[in-house]
């Protein structure tokens, strides 16, 4: 039940993407209970997704990043 | 000597997101934005001749970007009709008058408070993500930005999700840290 704080690191970055699984965030919660610099990470972490989420960025897909370069190299 | 110099071969992977980003609050079409960021890379080549050097070459292409943002709708205004001219880009009384210049400036024209603060938030995600390593960037992008699965971006980046998850990692905390002053 006990995990490292790398390993803690792991799961609270997959459970940002909702890829850990339920065992992985009981983890989780285990040690960001009794370690500080966990739980300061974990609450950042989470705040950080929530200002990708509101800040709705765009971006451009590699595919037609491809095709821009391709018409701007004809003009260099 | 200038302080800047422009690097156009470089421009498309470094500002064209920054860029899209910028234009597509502007606009609210990602095929217009798209369009308008290539025609900014164009006409910022046509006119590298008369950089000072005085501005960051990502300033200065912003700056080329607003006019395309306002000829755009000048463009869309002209087909309408004349009757429509004035109302098709403000619709509050309060802004009739204003140049349209400045609403392409001014973010206070853009809409609501929360609008605005999203818009700069995007900016600013943006401008961290492209100091971040090439490597890392692109899988933050792909797995944030673009929702891809780890098992696609694995593929086809030819690396395993291990790989995926420490790059993730590196990422996550360089923009944490990039952010921090302002956002948190």
């Amino acid at each position: 039940m006990m995990i490292s704080c790398e390993k803690a690191a792991g799961i609270c970055n997959k459970k940002q993407y909702k890829e850990a699984s339920w065992w992985q965030v009981a983890q989780l919660k285990l040690h960001i209970f009794y370690c500080k610099t966990c739980n300061q990470f974990s609450t950042k972490n989470t705040v950080f997704t929530s200002l990708c989420d509101k800040a709705n960025l765009h971006v451009i897909s590699k595919e037609e990043k491809e095709t821009m370069k391709k018409e701007f190299e004809k003009q260099l | 000597m200038p302080l800047h110099e422009l690097h156009p071969d470089t421009w498309i992977d470094k500002y064209a997101d920054y860029l899209f980003n910028f234009a597509i609050t502007r606009v609210s079409d990602a095929e217009i934005a798209k369009d308008l960021v290539q025609e900014t890379f164009f006409a910022g080549l046509k006119s590298a001749k008369n950089y000072k050097g005085d501005a960051a070459e990502r300033t200065w292409l912003i700056a080329i970007l607003k006019r395309k943002v306002i000829d755009h709708y000048r463009k869309i205004n002209s087909k309408k009709g004349k009757a429509e001219v004035r109302m098709s880009y403000t619709n509050t009384s309060e802004d009739e008058g204003d140049w349209l210049e400045e609403r392409v400036a001014d973010r206070s024209n853009l809409g609501g408070d929360e609008t605005i603060e999203n818009q700069e938030l995007g900016m600013a995600i943006q401008d961290c993500i492209s100091k971040l390593p090439k490597k890392q960037s692109l899988v933050f992008t792909m797995k944030t930005i673009q929702g891809m699965s780890t098992e696609d971006i694995c593929n086809e980046l030819g690396i395993n999700p291990s790989n995926l998850w420490v790059m993730i990692h590196r990422a996550r905390t360089a923009l944490m840290g990039c952010m921090n002053q302002n956002w948190f």
